[in-house]
Order: structure tokens, then sequence, then C-alpha cells
């Protein structure tokens, strides 16, 4: 079967299409992977391998008639924020009810579903999404497949992990302030949020309901665009979802960037203080983007710090608004790093609250202006590689995400790989884009992955147990 | 004003009856300073935004 496992979901749908491999192979293979690794790991929280190799099968009668599409077949795995028809949805919390959405699929997973996907796990998340690991709750610690001793970010850890180790193709995740991209960067794949309402988060459990986004993790940024063009498009149930029906993302990409304006705000990425390895790393990445035929322009991100003030404050409030009478029932069940984070909310004034959204409204103005002038803006995911998780310090984390600034104006942004630190970590290149123009940001995603291997590079887990 | 922190922090925890240990209450009070001066930067950000009335016009 070669290494099918470890490759994109695009070249994974070739080889089922060709037949040479079959869909029931591959999801054996992945969970033989997930046996040797998933303990390691800390992936998933629970495996279907039952129902998997039932949807596999079924994908295989399909593929066999010459049928389906470019999802068939191909094994995912889903954040276990989102609900599954055929296991319990925890958000990794032991305050959930644990009858969430019971018997009901998220419409994100439902679509990939219908598309023929064979959903394999539900993945370890951050407790409700916040915070960072708590290993005193029962739940796994996920750990970076490029070096154990280190984080994979949150919060959508298991499903980023997952990819990079090859335990299934792609999959599910949500970003609330930079829990797609996060992971993603850290743990060397790429991870889209979309526009805030381009992907129903119907079935979701809610963090913070004004900036939570449903998006794809994959080896690729076309695996990315695949994903998403199944989860996209109003559902009928999410007030929030955008009323434009899907595109074929994928189909549109044909690595060409000439003449496309790409902004980089020096100031801001000087202040970054990026270690000289990460730094060179970015400055090869902005070379390969010109040397594509993409035009590089200075550009100033408008109100950077007010607008991650906005994210950070605005999650917060939204969180404790969700949490508040459990808090108070159940201050001990809930996992230390998740309850002070959102117990922090308290701090941020209902007064500061509603300056958090005029702040939004402005900066979705100004950055929709600025918009005008560039076709999407790069800069690091991160100012740090992942950290090790003795001593983890979350508020050193929070500083140095970039991410939560595209959250609180509702713009796309992916994060793809952009090659390794001299400590031979994973760190992410982010490119962000106007609202509703995810073409464009896969696009140079997918340029600067024709012109790269960043994304293609697999981490080495021999030592951990893989075979 | 070095004991606003700590009495700000308390008081709001206290009043949403969330039970936090000396050590939280002591994290939260650190990074409350920071908290608070970026949450007033939020009103430097020019709006312009229509939120204030204007006057109605024929």
């Amino acid at each position: 079967m070669s290494a099918v496992h470890l490759s994109t979901i695009e070249d994974a749908a070739r080889a089922l299409r060709a037949g040479r491999v079959t869909s029931v192979a591959l999801t054996e293979a992945m969970f033989a992977r997930a046996h040797d690794l998933d303990g390691v790991l800390g992936t998933s929280i629970v495996r279907m391998e039952a129902q998997a190799l039932a949807a596999a099968e079924r994908a295989d009668r399909v593929l066999a008639d010459g049928a389906g599409g470019p999802l068939t077949g191909i094994p995912l795995g889903v954040k276990d924020l989102l609900a599954t028809a055929d296991a319990p949805t925890t958000a990794q919390s032991l305050v959930l009810d644990q009858g969430f959405a019971a018997g009901g699929e998220a419409t994100a997973v439902r679509r990939l579903r219908a598309a023929g996907a064979v959903i394999t796990a539900k993945n370890t998340t951050m407790e409700h999404a916040i915070g960072c690991p708590d290993p005193t709750k029962p739940f796994p610690t996920p750990r970076n497949p490029w070096n154990l001793a280190h984080w994979t970010g949150g919060s959508s850890s298991g499903t980023a992990n997952g990819v990079a180790a090859g335990l299934f193709l792609g999959g599910v995740g949500t970003d609330t302030g930079g829990s797609i991209r996060l992971p993603a960067a850290w743990c060397g794949v790429t991870g889209l949020k979309p526009t805030f309402g381009r992907v129903p988060v119907t079935g979701c459990v809610p963090l913070a309901p004004s900036y939570d986004t449903v998006g794809p993790i994959a080896r690729s940024a076309r695996g990315c665009a695949l994903l998403l063009g199944v989860m996209a498009g109003p559902d009928g149930h999410d007030v929030h979802a955008v009323d434009l029906p899907p595109q074929n993302w994928a189909a549109a990409l044909d690595g060409d960037v000439t003449g496309l304006r790409l902004g980089v705000d020096t100031e801001l990425i000087g202040a970054l203080g990026l270690a000289a390895d990460h730094a060179r790393l970015f400055d090869a990445a902005l070379a390969d983007l010109a040397g594509a035929g993409a035009e590089l322009v200075d550009a100033r991100l408008p109100h950077p710090r007010p607008l991650r003030t906005a994210t950070e404050a605005g999650v917060g409030a939204e969180a404790l608004a969700h949490h508040r009478n459990a808090l108070r029932r159940r201050w001990d069940d809930y996992g230390a790093p998740a309850r002070i984070a959102i117990a922090s909310g308290l701090l941020t004034t209902g007064a500061d609250h509603v300056q958090v959204e005029r702040v939004r409204r402005a900066g979705r103005r100004a950055v929709a202006e600025l918009f005008t002038r560039v076709d999407a803006v790069l800069l690091p995911t991160c100012g740090m590689p992942a950290p090790t998780l003795e001593g983890l310090n979350w508020a050193a984390v929070v500083r140095a995400m970039q991410t939560a600034y595209f959250n609180a104006v509702g713009v796309p942004a992916i994060s793809v790989p952009m090659g390794l630190t001299d400590d031979g970590l994973p760190v992410g290149l982010q490119i962000a884009g106007r609202a509703l123009d995810e073409a464009t940001v896969l696009r140079v995603a997918d340029a600067y992955q024709r012109c790269t291997g960043h994304h293609l590079r697999v981490p080495d887990l021999t030592a951990a147990g893989s075979r | 004003m070095s004991l606003a922190p700590e009495i700000v922090v308390r008081a709001l925890m206290q009043l949403a009856g969330l039970p936090l240990s000396e050590a939280e209450v002591a994290e939260l009070v650190a990074s409350y300073p920071e908290h608070r001066a970026r949450l007033d930067e939020l009103w430097t950000v020019p709006l312009d935004d229509g939120d204030e009335r204007k006057p109605l016009t024929p």
C-alpha cells in the first residue's frame, strides 16, 4: 500500500479511484497506526472502528461502481466538540451534559459522511476548547508528533497531531481564537479558519458564539479546500451561517499567484521578536511566494492590539455567559486551566464588552479597506514554536499567537507549514484574506505548497512505536 | 492602587459565587492590571461606526 496513509487527501483519493488501495485497507492501516501511536500521542478520545470499517466497505462499493467524489473512502477525524451519531461528545470535559446532541450529528460531520468520508475518531481538544492541558483530568494529553515532550497547541489538538502522524488524512476542528491554526502550525499540517459563518456550527459545543468557526485540517491546502467544499453552506439552523452556497474551491487551485498583492506588516512582525531560525523560515516563505509571481507590499494591519484584545476579552465574556451557572455548581469538575480562563471573563465589564463589539465593527471596516489594497496578508501563525508540556506558560503562548486578530473581524485565515526550526519543530505561515474570499487564501497557500515541500514532511515516530 | 486588583478580583469572583483557590485568585490578580489596561485601550480606537445618534435630516 506504500504510504498512502501518510499522503494527502487528494493523492489518497487518486489511489482509491485507481484501485491501488481500497478504503477498507486504508482505514485498517490507519487504525493499525493508531493502535501503535494513539496512546503516546493522545490523539483520540474514542475511535469508532466498527462503524468506520462499515463506512469504508460502503465507500469501496461506490468506488467500484465508478461513482463517488473526492472524499469517498477518505478516513477523517473529528474534534470532540462536534456531535457524531456513533459516539458521545465530551468536549474533553466532565461537565458537559453527557447527552449533548445524543444521536444527532453536527452539520459538518453529516455533510462529510454524505460525501462518502469515513469518520474514524473523536479527537482530543482542550476542555471546552479553551486553555491548556490538564493532566489531572481523565482525558489524554495531546503530544507533538515532532517531539513528544512538546505540546501540540490547542484546541483542535488531536485532529492536528493525528493528521501529522498519519492516523487519518484530514479532519474537522474549530477555531475561536486560533484553535485550528495554532495546532496546525505546531504539528506541521495545514489548517483553515474559514470566514465566520461559512460552515454552520450546528451540533458543535459552543465556546463563544460570535467567534466560533468550524473548519478543516489536512496535510495540504488542496485537502482543506476539498473538505471546505463539502462542509460550507447554510443549513437552516445556524443563525450566523452565511447565506451562500459552497464553491468548488479545490477545482480553482491552479498555482497561479501572478500579480496578487500580498501585504506584510513589517512593523508588527518585527515586534514579535522571532528567533533567528524562525525569522529565516518566514523570510524564505516570502521569497518563495515572490518567486511564484506574487507582489509583496508593506501593509499595516489596522488596530493590531485592540483587535486581539477584542477577541481575548470577548471570548472570555461569551464563554463566561455560557458557563457561569455550571462553574458555580461544578467548579472542581472543570479542569483548572479551563475554569480560570472562563472565570477571567468576569474581569471584563458590561461596558467593556459593548466596546469590544464596537471595536470589532470598526475593525471589520478598516480590514475591509486594507483588502482593497492587498489580496491577502502574510505573517507567522505564532511567534514561537511549540513549547514543552512541562512548565507550559499559557500566557506566553497567548501573547505569541497571531491568530486572534482575524477572529475579531471574521475573515478567513489559513496556516501552512513553512519548515522546521533548528530544533526540528514545525512553524506556520499564516495567510489571511478578505471576508468570504477563501478562494484567494487557498490559492496563495496552494501556490506556496507547490513550490515547497514543507507540508509533505512527516515526523519520524519509529521510536514512539510506529511500524 | 496596589491593593485595587486584589479587591476587584476577589469582589467579582465572590459576587459570581466562584470558589477560586488562593493560587487562582493570585493568578488573576497578577494579570488584571495588564488586562484592564488593554481594555482601556479599546476606547482609543476611532469608531465612526454609526452607533452615535445623528440628527434626522429631511
